[in-house]
């Protein structure tokens, strides 16, 4: 779901956590303020300590996209775990190797995406 | 929905609080049966420059209010940029030890996500929360701008943070923040200079002009969420007020003042946005302002007829 600027711009509400035990969270921090500079809310939820953690958040934030930056150890599919919770709200994972072009790609397609 | 509201269901409140962001027309019934069900909760306003340790605060204070049982919905206010519109919204990576609870409703909303009625979607964003159930509501925001300023002035009990160091109280006192406190804290007591910053508090309240023509004392209460000292204190402080307002009638007169205030900052939301839409009317009278044929208030006054008539 979108909010109608009232003109024309529409804002994508993201929310951008991290699972596991990531390195650090620069590269979070540097996707946020690409998203930011793209004219996106990001609610930057930090560390979470479960999926079921992640669930709430995003179901109280009303996002349209969850972002999730997991460690290098987790083999996990956070999507296919939490997705069918999240009906309307895409969940996509954000591996520890990407490059923080790709992961604003990867957020930025699945906003634009239609339910 | 709404019935799902009233239930607590998360989901059906946290799209309530995008529908009163949104402020569509087809949603005014809902909303407005939102507003018929809340009033009950305690609202209180946490204010303070950047940085002063708001969200820090808020995460801890609710950990300590859910011992008592009571639950907890947050609203926590950050700035858009102004230059993309989009926010980075990081007041909720403070609270993570609020997880897993579901006593427990915290909601980020940015500045502009309300297409400059902030005041007003922000204060119907408590009252979907109120409505929800939550026995306590915080508000969160910098106090910093006049939306700000008024939003938690909304609030039936107002906290003023300061963090120790001096430029910080310079620029509450620029913000004109300090004199709306019914409580103090200094936050981030476990550092060296909070005694001063404190003792500096007290001093200017015995000077300035405050809200309290009642006998309400504006205690001035140190915390740290570092080491959880003060916790206890604050909740203490936030119920004495909330009860010295009950006990001495001034709480009625808070809520008329707080609903006055909204209804006028809504009346702004809607004339604002109608103009917007009306832009080749303002351009009208822009030009004829600009030849200097009438002055600006004459403008604005045909501005409003036209608007009473459509
Ligand atoms: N030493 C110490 N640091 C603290 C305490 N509380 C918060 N901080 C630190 O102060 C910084 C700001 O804290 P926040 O809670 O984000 O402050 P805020 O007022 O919500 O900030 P904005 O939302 O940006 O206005 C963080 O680095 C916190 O770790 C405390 O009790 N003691
Ligand atoms: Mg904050």
């Amino acid at each position: 779901m979108r909010q109608d600027e009232g003109l024309t711009r529409s804002v994508t509400r993201v929310l951008l956590v991290q699972l596991g035990n990531p390195v650090g969270d620069e590269i979070a921090q540097v996707v946020a303020r690409s998203l930011r500079d793209l004219g996106v809310d990001v609610v930057y939820g930090g560390l979470q300590d479960s999926l079921q953690d992640i669930v709430q958040a995003a179901m109280q934030e009303d996002v349209d996209v969850v972002g999730v930056q997991l460690d290098s150890g987790n083999a996990l599919d956070v999507s296919e775990k939490i997705g069918g919770q999240l009906s309307g709200i895409k969940v996509v994972q954000l591996a520890p190797n990407m490059t923080v072009e790709e992961a604003v790609t990867v957020i930025k397609e699945a906003g634009a995406q239609d339910d | 929905m709404i019935k799902d509201v009233l239930a607590g269901d998360v989901r059906a409140i946290a799209k309530m609080i995008s529908r009163a962001e949104a402020a569509k027309p087809e949603d005014r019934d809902a909303l407005a049966e939102v507003f018929r069900h809340a009033g009950k909760a305690h609202v209180i306003g946490l204010t303070g420059v950047p940085g002063s340790g708001k969200s820090t605060l808020a995460g801890v204070l609710g950990l300590e209010i859910r011992k008592s049982g009571r639950t907890v919905g947050i609203v926590a206010i950050d700035p858009s940029s102004p230059f993309s519109g989009g926010a980075i919204l990081g007041d909720r990576l403070r609270m993570t030890g609020l997880a897993g609870d579901d006593g427990v409703f915290i909601r980020s909303m940015a500045t502009r996500g309300a297409m400059g009625g902030l005041a007003r979607a922000s204060l119907e964003a408590v009252d979907v929360l109120d409505a929800a159930g939550f026995d306590i509501v915080l508000i969160e925001t910098v106090g910093v701008g006049q939306d700000e300023v008024d939003i938690v002035q909304a609030a039936h009990t107002v906290v003023v943070v300061s963090a120790p160091g001096l430029g910080d109280e310079i620029q509450a006192i620029k913000a004109g923040v300090l004199e709306i406190a019914d409580i103090h804290v200094v936050s981030k007591s476990d550092r060296a200079d909070a005694a001063a910053t404190a003792a500096d508090i007290r001093g200017m309240l015995g000077l300035g002009p405050t809200r309290h023509e009642d006998d309400w004392q504006v205690p001035v209460v140190p915390t740290s969420a570092e080491a959880g000292e003060g916790i206890e204190d604050l909740v203490a402080a936030m119920d004495a007020h909330r009860k010295h307002l009950s006990d001495t009638g001034a709480i009625e007169q808070r809520r008329r003042d707080i609903i006055g205030m909204r209804v006028l900052k809504t009346a702004e939301d809607i004339i604002r946005k109608d103009f917007k839409g009306n832009r080749e009317q303002l351009a009208v009278l822009i030009d004829r302002v600009m030849a200097r044929e009438i002055p600006p208030r004459e403008a604005a006054e045909r501005l409003l007829e036209s608007f009473k008539k459509s």
